[in-house]
């Protein structure tokens, strides 16, 4: 596999974790140094403070979907650019909830060789169609 | 984490604050990637060198100036990237008033086959925590 596909099937793996709300999966593809700046919160630094989140945000079962826009990747780093759509239930009514946006999804890969998210962000411009 | 390759994305990235704030349009694109992808957070995104130089083109009519505060810097040979704040002035073209926005910012860079460091991806959003 090039490097380019390790990490769509890592960010892919990231993706199925998430859609199945199971915390523990998604946690275990994160870097130590992870930093998600998400749009709406203050930057979470570090594993913890992203599975607070986390856990938060698995209160409307959330389910992602992602198309590609750029992704480059060398031996060691590489990362994925898109757009994503992202639905849920109210966990008071029952109503569904959506949000969509791009995002950049930088990956590092650890000793053992494995892939870990390490940076994430997001943002809300007008041209997103997904 | 190879601290020199780190050095070497910060310098690239003070080369790409300084051509900015010199409102140098030439200097500024000279240290693009071709593929470079702005992912704007208040405009659609915009791919390739010409695209994003007349996006500079017309954001240099206020004639503005960053400042950058870096939260996270990584590289390994070939790739790096820097995340942090930033908080950019300017002055209104027609009326002389002051204009401005903050916000947080990742600048992915590639290093070509010279071996110089090209941006080629930026993104930025506006979240509430940011107090540059």
């Amino acid at each position: 596999m090039d490097i380019k596909e390790e990490i769509r099937t890592a960010l892919n793996q990231w993706l199925t974790a998430f859609n199945s709300n199971n915390i523990d999966t998604v946690i275990d593809l994160y870097d130590p140094e992870i930093v998600f700046a998400n749009q709406s919160n203050p930057i979470a630094i570090g594993i913890p403070a992203v599975k607070e989140g986390l856990i938060k945000s698995f209160a409307v079962k959330p389910k992602l979907s992602f198309t590609e826009e750029q992704l480059i990747a060398v031996d060691g780093l590489g990362y994925a650019a898109g757009q994503y759509k992202m639905t849920g239930t109210h966990p008071g009514d029952g109503s569904t909830i959506t949000g969509k946006g791009r995002v950049v999804a930088i990956f590092r890969k650890n000793e053992a060789g494995n892939w870990k998210l390490v940076f994430d962000m997001d943002n809300c411009p007008p041209d997103v169609t997904l | 984490m190879n601290q020199n390759l780190v050095d070497q994305v910060r310098n690239a990235l003070d080369q790409w604050l300084q051509a900015f704030n010199n409102n140098d349009i030439e200097a500024l694109m000279s240290l693009y990637d071709p593929e470079i992808v702005y992912a704007n957070s208040a405009k659609p995104i915009e791919i390739g060198i010409p695209t994003v130089k007349q996006g500079f083109i017309n954001s240099f009519a206020i004639q503005p100036k960053v400042l950058f505060k870096e939260e996270q810097a990584i590289a390994v040979n070939g790739l790096g990237y820097v995340t942090g704040q930033f908080k950019v002035t300017g002055t209104h073209p027609e009326d002389g008033s002051e204009v401005g926005e903050t916000g947080r910012v990742v600048v992915i860079f590639r290093q070509n086959e010279s071996g110089d460091w090209k941006l080629v991806f930026d993104m930025d959003n506006r979240p509430p925590d940011v107090n540059i």
